[in-house]
């Protein structure tokens, strides 16, 4: 499934992250931007990632702007994200 | 706790405080901005109301105006954090994600962590942008619609609306070089919409076989859009955004399909274009040849896109016929009352904002 619109979820607070997605001419593609990217950059990828497939969601461009948010924030985060691009009124309780 | 406030930018009193912090940290003109170039601000207040401890301004796609004190228990990058998300937010709720924003060279650092990436940099000041279409789709389409050819001319456009002498600087580019392409400048603050702007230039060049048209995006910058709050003189205003205009042609445009000349119109009238003239000629001479081309006559009145709007303006359609070609004649005598219209609402608008 390819996804409908741009949409945004979460703050750049400390223990935040932003998560931005946007349609992405060919395969998923994710970018990190985090102070904890040596450390944790993999393993955010990997979350959205499996978010991604989840959902069964081709092409898109995911910005994540990690202020050291925990895995599961970040997974609540991408939910929200996916939830807003997909303009859909009721969210999909079968992925989560 | 810190909380972010959208400010009403009809209060004066908050207008007024926000201005005299903004002062104190070098950033002018906030108030004068406030009534036409600037749509939302956003505040954090102290606990009783009359400090600001940190604010942002959005006008279009451009975040402007941002201030963070370090006063109170919050160190600094946490509120700036908290500012940008209300501004990245409300950005987002118009539909706005691909957003720009003009700052300090030091200040490099603190935008690059909240995923915005340097364009260009001035003498004064950076140009930086989030979101896509970047810099690289923008180039990459630009790759994909134009041939590669030794000899490439390029011209800038608003074409509001494509006149004579739009024509002839065209034609003499396309003379000159195996093909040439003709950039429209896109924002939609002029009489013409930028798809009717656009496809006038399309009828108007018809002629000419090795023209290509492509929209300017948000990288052909019309230089009514910058802000100015950081700078002294309106001297220094036009002179640092004809700088960061021409240097994202010259860095990211030129080299993508390999341009080998820009084509200027002649600047006799406005100071303010001569001054951009300059500028483009001194930053890009090194790359690329500059043609500078005289303008065209008729009846002794230099054609120009003000002067068909002027001729709108009053009705004296039969003296628009020899300033434009067939083609934009056609559109505006089909559509003179809505351009008529456009032309009172303007007026109107502007009555009300000053």
């Amino acid at each position: 499934m390819e996804i409908k619109n741009e949409a945004i979820a979460g703050t750049l607070e400390s223990s935040d992250v932003q998560i931005i997605i946007s349609p992405e001419s060919m395969g998923n593609v994710v970018h990190v931007i985090s102070d904890v990217e040596k450390q944790f950059g993999n393993q955010i990828k990997k979350t959205v990632l499996q978010i991604l497939e989840d959902y069964d969601i081709v092409n898109v461009d995911v910005q994540i702007i990690d202020k050291g948010a925990l895995d599961l924030v970040i997974r609540a985060r991408m939910i929200t994200a996916i939830e807003r691009s997909l303009d859909r009124s009721e969210i999909d309780w079968s992925v989560l | 706790m810190d909380n972010v406030e959208e400010v009403n930018i009809r209060d004066i009193e908050q207008v007024d405080k926000i201005n005299q912090f903004l002062k104190k940290n070098n950033l002018q003109n906030f108030k004068s901005n406030i009534d036409f170039k600037i749509d939302k601000v956003f505040a954090i207040f102290s606990l009783n109301g009359n400090q600001v401890l940190a604010t942002g301004s959005v006008s279009g796609n451009i975040i402007e105006y941002v201030a963070v004190s370090n006063e109170g228990e919050l160190n600094r990058g946490s509120r700036f954090n908290k500012i940008m998300t209300s501004l990245l937010n409300y950005l987002a709720s118009t539909k706005i994600f691909h957003v720009f924003v003009f700052t300090k060279i030091e200040y490099k650092n603190i935008f690059s962590s909240i995923g915005f990436s340097e364009l260009v940099r001035g003498k004064k000041g950076l140009f930086m942008e989030r979101g896509r279409p970047n810099i690289l789709d923008y180039t990459e389409q630009l790759q994909k619609s134009i041939p590669i050819s030794p000899k490439v001319a390029s011209v800038v456009i608003n074409a509001n609306p494509f006149t004579l002498g739009h024509k002839y600087l065209i034609e003499r580019a396309s003379k000159d070089s195996d093909i040439v392409v003709v950039f429209v400048l896109s924002s939609e603050n002029s009489l013409f919409s930028f798809e009717e702007r656009i496809s006038l230039v399309r009828e108007g060049v018809e002629d000419f076989k090795n023209v290509y048209i492509v929209s300017g995006g948000d990288y052909i910058v019309s230089f009514t859009t910058f802000p100015s709050y950081f700078l002294k003189s309106s001297d220094d205003e036009a002179r640092f955004q004809t700088e960061i205009d021409a240097n994202i042609f010259k860095n990211w445009i030129v080299p993508s399909i390999n341009i080998s000349s820009r084509f200027l119109g002649e600047e006799p009238l406005s100071p303010v274009t001569l001054l951009y003239n300059k500028t483009i000629q001194e930053i890009l001479s090194d790359d690329i040849d500059i043609h500078i081309v005289k303008r065209i006559k008729k009846s002794e009145r230099i054609i120009s896109a003000s002067l068909v709007r002027q001729k709108i303006a009053e009705n004296k359609l039969s003296e628009i016929s020899e300033l434009v070609p067939p083609s934009t004649f056609n559109f505006i005598e089909k559509n003179i009352d809505i351009l008529k219209k456009r032309i009172d609402l303007r007026n109107v608008a502007s009555y009300y904002k000053n």
